[in-house]
């Protein structure tokens, strides 16, 4: 009994030792992780075992995979929010097409993986990086291909002219190629677009609304034809979420009032604001005659008038979109919400919202992006033991093919050629109320919109392919050419001067938009202390911000005014603003050579 | 044997204690008090489990805080679909198992050692250990320790770092430090090695604080998902509660994105919906496991914890 106790004990400590053992061999060509049907997968030497120091670099860097191996890469999209795991016919594809598996690090929104990452001396084999301080890093830690020096293996980067200056200006800030810029080149579309309740508007019989607060005195009206919603919720005017305040103030005053009237903060530390076309000085957030100010007070005054959603102060981005979603805000600033019934399916009447803006809008057009966003560049480690196979990967991702499979999805699906040799959509997109691009592959996962693995790609989904359509098929008005519209649409479109969106009428007309200025893509960002003190400014201004909106009268929102902009003077608000604009006039000067 | 007279007996067993004024009003605060907490704990798992079988539009709408409406199970049958979930379950209750038995191993031959008079260096080990519960180094230093030990991307990177806890470790000591010497001794006088008094003295009077740090254990290794974002990559190893945080991570990446970058993606925007009732519903799919085994090891807790504090 002993004796057979003691034997157990020891062997289920050896196994126990033997499983531990087992459990910490690295990567490296030791043990293939999984088998593919296609070939044998070989792991790259990402995951070596050490620096490089005791081992000789052979053993961790597998060979390059002949032709049906596939090779595994680790990649790391800072940006986006779903592993690429989440999209098997993609993987199936990948691996068929160019022999690769792409094994993804899960995304965190504060840069946690990347640190360590960088500190380590070793990233993924394709890497997405957002802020240019950490591209430099790992310049400067020899973590990064030199992609200029395999230019013979890029011919749709290098041979493409759209992505010449970006090529450019990536070689002038960094020293050499060592990442590509992304979201290049052409951006038409807006970035704000005001909603209303048509069905309403057309019961006052489309009065003229002059400027935002006309638009209150109809959204008043419109509150009282409709003051709940069929299940008994009560309507507003409009709402609010503050889980989007940035750094300086409360968003939802930027994107409800300031956007619409062409004022634009991104790139400007939050702190400082200017006329989207840059044709004005750049000017402090919290001066006397602030338009951010005249933001507040504008949702002030729908406060006091009772349209503007008492909960707005506590509530997120995600009750504010299961409100609108539910009817109970009458105007939104965005035009994704899908509500209502267009159709009449299951109501008398059709009711639903559409574009209705104020005479004196100067709604924001998205600006060309010659460089490529400030905030995204991917490379490819430097550390990659199959290079070859990331470079054929990243020249794909850069490829009209690859961007088109990657918005729209493979041929013959969800779009096919017509007999003018364009893309339209196919009948199975038209299934399901128009919510093809929900469509789930056989293989598994979402046709469309793979680039949700990282949110913006190689070019914005509006940028135009060389037939003149969209790259993403979802906002190429020719593709949808079986597009039934709904009654709500015809109707829009008979009052809509025969346009079908408010953004054509305005292009057309040549009014109510302003062309973002593509200098703020060249604004270097804020200094570290300089930050800090933004960071303390901000979290007074945001606060402030609900409670002005939310004062009991004008006397109260006068007094917190003032008292912002003393508390943000004491901090330092001037030596931010002065920094701003040092870096507005330095960001003009090195934008001349691109943008010629 | 004593005989005492029965009417004697029923006299003193019907005497009650009177309550004065003072005791009842304490109870009651008590009462009240204790009531309230229990409440605030129970209450979050209540909140999850009834939005997560409640109808999903008025989960969206916040709508749902004292009863369910509009009852249904599709949501747990739709996160039963997710792909690879099935295997994310495996990997959390291997790691569990794993790396509980692992540690639990560890901590008791660790833990006996410290008690150990004649281990060389006794109290600098001792305090070497106490030390690394007060100061930790930090994410960078301990990304580095992991990939240089080889881990990175591979099972044991759930089962190694975990295989000793310095609390876990002074539990068990002082718990077998309460235990009478006089027992080991006399194993001592019959010849028992180190190994035999560990495994057929210390060990089975030990059952109480190794349910205890059982318990320590199998919490930890179910909750944990940070070494699964840092030190892997791709399925394979993929937790539970690694996918449960990327849902819970979806909305804060999207204001994260506004406020630095500035850029709105309407891709971004509008996957944004209808996540509140997968993320309830994940909720109680990683929590279920756990509510299921705490009701069983949990009376050890309070004794074990406590045994382990209290000598003689």
């Amino acid at each position: 009994m002993r004796k057979r106790f003691k034997k157990t004990a020891a062997i289920l400590m050896c196994a126990a030792t033997v499983l531990s053992l087992a459990a910490c061999q690295g990567g490296g060509d030791q043990g293939a992780d999984s088998t593919k049907e296609e070939g044998q997968v070989s792991q790259s030497g990402t995951e070596s075992q050490n620096g490089a120091e005791d081992q000789s670099e052979a053993e961790n860097v597998s060979e390059p995979a002949e032709s049906g191996e596939i090779t595994t890469l680790t990649c790391y999209f800072q940006n986006g929010n779903n592993g690429v795991e989440r999209y098997p016919w993609f993987e199936n594809y990948l691996g068929e097409h160019l022999g690769i598996f792409l094994e993804s690090r899960i995304q965190t929104t504060d840069g946690s993986i990347l640190a360590p990452m960088l500190a380590s001396g070793e990233l993924t084999d394709i890497i997405e990086i957002g802020q240019k301080v950490d591209v430099t890093s790992a310049i400067s830690g020899g973590m990064l291909l030199d992609l200029e020096a395999h230019k013979d293996q890029l011919p749709h980067i290098f041979g493409n002219e759209k992505y010449q200056k970006a090529i450019e200006y990536a070689k002038d800030t960094f020293g050499g190629l060592y990442v590509m810029p992304m979201v290049i080149g052409e951006n038409r579309s807006i970035v704000v677009n005001p909603q209303m309740r048509w069905d309403l508007y057309k019961k006052l019989g489309m009065p003229e609304m002059p400027d935002m607060y006309g638009m209150l005195d109809v959204l008043k009206q419109m509150q009282e034809m409709e003051p709940e919603t069929a299940d008994g919720m009560p309507v507003y005017g409009l709402g609010a979420f503050n889980d989007w305040d940035a750094n300086a103030m409360m968003y939802c005053a930027y994107s409800t009032y300031m956007m619409p009237m062409g004022y634009v903060m991104e790139g400007l530390s939050w702190l400082a604001y200017m006329d989207y076309d840059g044709s004005g000085e750049v000017r402090y957030l919290l001066e006397d005659d602030s338009v951010y100010k005249e933001a507040l007070q504008w949702l002030y005054t729908a406060n006091q008038m009772g349209l503007l959603d008492p909960e707005s102060a506590t509530m997120n981005y995600e009750g504010y979109m299961a409100k609108a979603g539910n009817a109970q805000y009458l105007s939104t600033t965005w035009d994704w919400f899908s509500y209502g019934d267009p159709d009449a399916k299951e109501s008398e009447e059709w009711w639903g919202h559409a574009s209705v803006w104020p005479e004196n809008l100067r709604v924001p057009v998205n600006p060309e992006r010659p460089v490529g966003h400030p905030q995204r560049f991917i490379g490819i480690g430097a550390d990659c033991a199959d290079i070859d196979k990331a470079l054929a990967f990243l020249d794909w991702y850069y490829s009209d093919e690859g961007i088109d499979l990657l918005y729209n999805g493979p041929e013959g699906m969800l779009w096919e050629y017509d007999e003018n040799g364009k893309k339209i959509f196919s009948d199975l997109y038209y299934e399901n109320d128009y919510l093809g691009n929900a469509y789930e592959h056989p293989e598994g996962g979402k046709v469309m919109g793979v680039a949700e693995f990282n949110w913006d790609i190689a070019v914005h989904p509006s940028a135009k392919t060389e037939n003149g359509q969209c790259y993403n098929l979802t906002g190429d008005s020719y593709a949808k050419v079986k597009h039934v519209k709904t009654k709500l649409q015809e109707d829009f479109i008979e009052n809509n001067g025969g346009y079908e969106s408010r953004f054509e009428r305005a292009e057309a007309e040549g009014k109510n938009l302003i062309a973002t200025d593509p200098v703020l893509s060249f604004v270097a960002p804020a200094p570290d202390d300089i930050e800090e003190i933004r960071g303390q400014i901000g979290e007074i201004v945001v606060q402030n911000s609900w409670k002005m909106v939310y004062a009991k009268d004008q006397a109260e929102f006068d007094a917190l005014w003032i008292q912002t902009q003393a508390d943000a003077e004491a901090l330092g608000g001037q030596q931010v603003f002065e920094d701003v604009v040092a870096r507005w006039n330095e960001a003009k000067e090195i934008s001349k050579k691109y943008l010629e | 044997m004593t005989y005492y007279g029965g009417s004697d007996v029923k006299r003193k067993s019907k005497i009650k204690t009177k309550k004065s004024a003072a005791d009842m009003a304490f109870d009651s605060v008590n009462l009240i008090f204790l009531g309230l907490f229990a409440i605030a704990c129970i209450y979050p798992f209540y909140y999850i489990l009834i939005n997560s079988v409640s109808n999903n539009k008025l989960v969206e709408l916040g709508k749902i805080v004292l009863l369910p409406k509009g009852i249904h199970f599709n949501n747990f049958s739709d996160v039963l679909k997710i792909q690879g979930l099935n295997h994310a379950v495996f990997i959390s209750v291997a790691r569990t198992v794993v790396g509980t038995c692992i540690s639990i191993l560890s901590c008791t031959v660790l833990g006996y050692a410290m008690t150990r008079q004649e281990l060389w260096h006794r109290k600098f080990w001792y305090r070497f250990m106490i030390v690394t519960m007060y100061f930790g180094a930090g994410l960078i230093p301990g990304y580095l320790n992991i990939k240089r030990l080889g881990l990175m991307n591979t099972f044991g990177v759930y089962v190694v770092p975990c295989l000793i806890g310095p609390y876990n470790m002074i539990l068990v000591k002082t718990y077998i430090e309460s235990i009478p010497q006089s027992l080991e001794e006399s194993a001592l006088m019959d010849g028992a090695g180190y190994l035999t008094r560990l495994m057929r003295i210390i060990v089975p009077l030990s059952k109480p604080i190794l349910a205890t740090i059982v318990l320590f254990s199998v919490v930890g290794q179910w909750n944990a998902y940070m070494d699964t974002v840092l030190y892997t990559s791709g399925t394979r190893l993929q937790t539970l509660q690694s996918i449960l945080y990327q849902y819970l991570n979806s909305s804060r990446q999207l204001a994260e994105m506004i406020t630095k970058s500035g850029m709105v993606s309407e891709q971004m925007l509008m996957q944004s919906a209808n996540l509140q009732s997968a993320r309830h519903t994940m909720t109680m799919v990683t929590i279920i496991p756990i509510l299921m085994v705490y009701p069983f090891i949990q009376r050890y807790y309070v004794k074990g914890v406590m045994i382990g504090a209290v000598k003689g």
